[in-house]
């Protein structure tokens, strides 16, 4: 199983696109688009707009998020920005500001 | 007529190079001056000039070399050379070599250890996703 | 415990500067700048175009961009690199292939060759870089003459030496404190 492993003391300022999953635990600050699944791991900062097929998060993501399939926010995830997705779930302790959006 | 027949004692002297096996120019030869030949060498001295040699070239560790431009087959430097490399075959640079030159070949390699500057010229095309400069 | 290593995988193109501590494997494409304090390994399928600085640089894949090192930069079999290799230590393998200036040891030390043509009139003995510790951070070589870390002994100028095989330590002019100041004043 190929994926993408953005590691805790790494920081991308830019464009990410990836055909495959996605795993961050260090920063990105740009765009995040991948065509899996994208994980964003406790400790980790996303400040960019998010795009993918199933959704992990447990860090902080400030951006929008859209996503084919399902995203999940984790206890301790901060996600501060409007979420289009099949379906969501946030779990007890998940702090989050914005719009959802599941008319996708 | 009778032909006479070659003396067996004849001496031909031996010209440098003009033999398959190597040429050797030992560690306490100084040399200044335009080297050529057919065959293979070896330097172990000192030389200030260029090197031209239809054969391989092995500059070895107690080498000193300045010159503008050596050509040779294979060249293969352990020693210290000043000067640029132009070589139809490998190119090679072992951990106690010191070169200051551009290098040419049909493969360039260096040994960790090995210290250079100056440029490599492989032949080679990136990926086009890389461009063409 | 060692921090995670990032992984850019072979379907992932990232358009950024990327910046870290650790070590980063490179399977995809990267377009941009990548600095990071541990090893960067640039794998067979990668494509690369931003200049590399790490700590150590393994390549297997495709550059466009210069690589700087602190330590050691190795170009393995099926290594493509168009731009310039700086590190104290520098290998290229058999099938690894280079177009650009390379220079081993300490960064910052060192002239670019392209002054060996002018120079060859009044032959200058040939430099040693000193390559025992890793160099520290430093900045891309500036082309002027830097104070030398070896003992400045007087040596045979312009003569290449045959004893025991050891050239001659480089010579370099270390102006005193103040000579540029004392030069100018007097202007």
């Amino acid at each position: 199983m190929a994926s993408t492993v953005i590691g805790a003391n790494i920081t991308i300022e830019g464009e990410v696109i990836a055909d495959e999953d996605v795993v961050v635990q260090g920063t990105i600050r740009g765009k995040l688009s991948a065509k899996d699944g994208v994980t964003v791991e406790a400790g980790a900062v996303v400040e960019a707009d998010v795009t993918g097929g199933p959704m992990s998060l447990a860090g902080q993501v400030t951006g929008n998020v859209t996503s084919t399939d399902r995203v999940e926010l984790q206890s301790g995830a901060r996600v501060v920005g409007n979420v289009k997705a099949a379906r969501i779930t946030i779990a007890d302790g998940a702090h989050f500001k914005g719009n959802v959006d599941m008319d996708v | 007529m009778a032909q006479a027949k070659t003396s067996a004692a004849r001496h031909i002297p031996p010209r440098v190079g003009s033999r398959s096996d190597a040429g050797v120019l030992g560690t306490s030869v100084r040399i200044r001056g335009r080297i050529s030949g057919e065959g293979d060498l070896q330097i172990l001295g000192s030389v200030e000039g260029d090197v031209s040699v239809r054969g391989d070239l092995v500059i070895g560790e107690t080498a000193h070399i300045e010159s503008e431009t050596l050509e040779a087959q294979a060249v293969t430097i352990a020693g210290e050379l000043k000067g640029d490399v132009n070589a139809t075959g490998p190119v090679r640079l072992g951990a106690t070599a010191r070169v200051q030159g551009d290098l040419k070949g049909s493969e360039i390699s260096i040994e960790e250890g090995a210290q250079f500057a100056g440029r490599i010229e492989a032949d080679f095309e990136l990926p086009a996703s890389l461009g063409k400069r | 415990m060692a921090s995670a290593a990032t992984i850019i995988g072979r379907e992932t193109r990232i358009r950024a500067r990327v910046t870290g501590g650790s070590d980063v494997e490179v399977h995809g494409h990267l377009e941009g700048e990548l600095t990071v304090g541990g090893e960067v390994r640039v794998e067979a399928t990668a494509t690369i175009a931003a200049d590399i600085r790490a700590r150590r640089i393994v390549v297997r894949g495709a550059i466009r961009g210069d690589l700087n090192a602190d330590e050691t930069i190795l170009l393995e079999d099926g290594a493509r690199v168009v731009g310039d290799l700086r590190a104290p230590r520098v290998a290229i393998a058999p099938g690894g292939l280079v177009r650009g200036y390379v220079e081993t040891g300490h960064v910052g030390e060192g002239k670019r060759p392209a002054q060996s043509t002018a120079t060859r009139a009044a032959p200058a003995p040939v430099r040693h870089a000193p390559a025992p510790a890793p160099a520290k951070h430093a900045p891309k070589a500036a082309p002027k003459a830097v104070p030398a870390p070896a003992p400045a002994k007087p040596a045979a100028k312009g003569r290449l030496t045959l004893a025991g095989g050891k050239a001659p330590p480089p010579v370099v002019p270390i102006l005193k404190k103040g000579t540029k100041a004392a030069l100018t004043k007097r202007r």
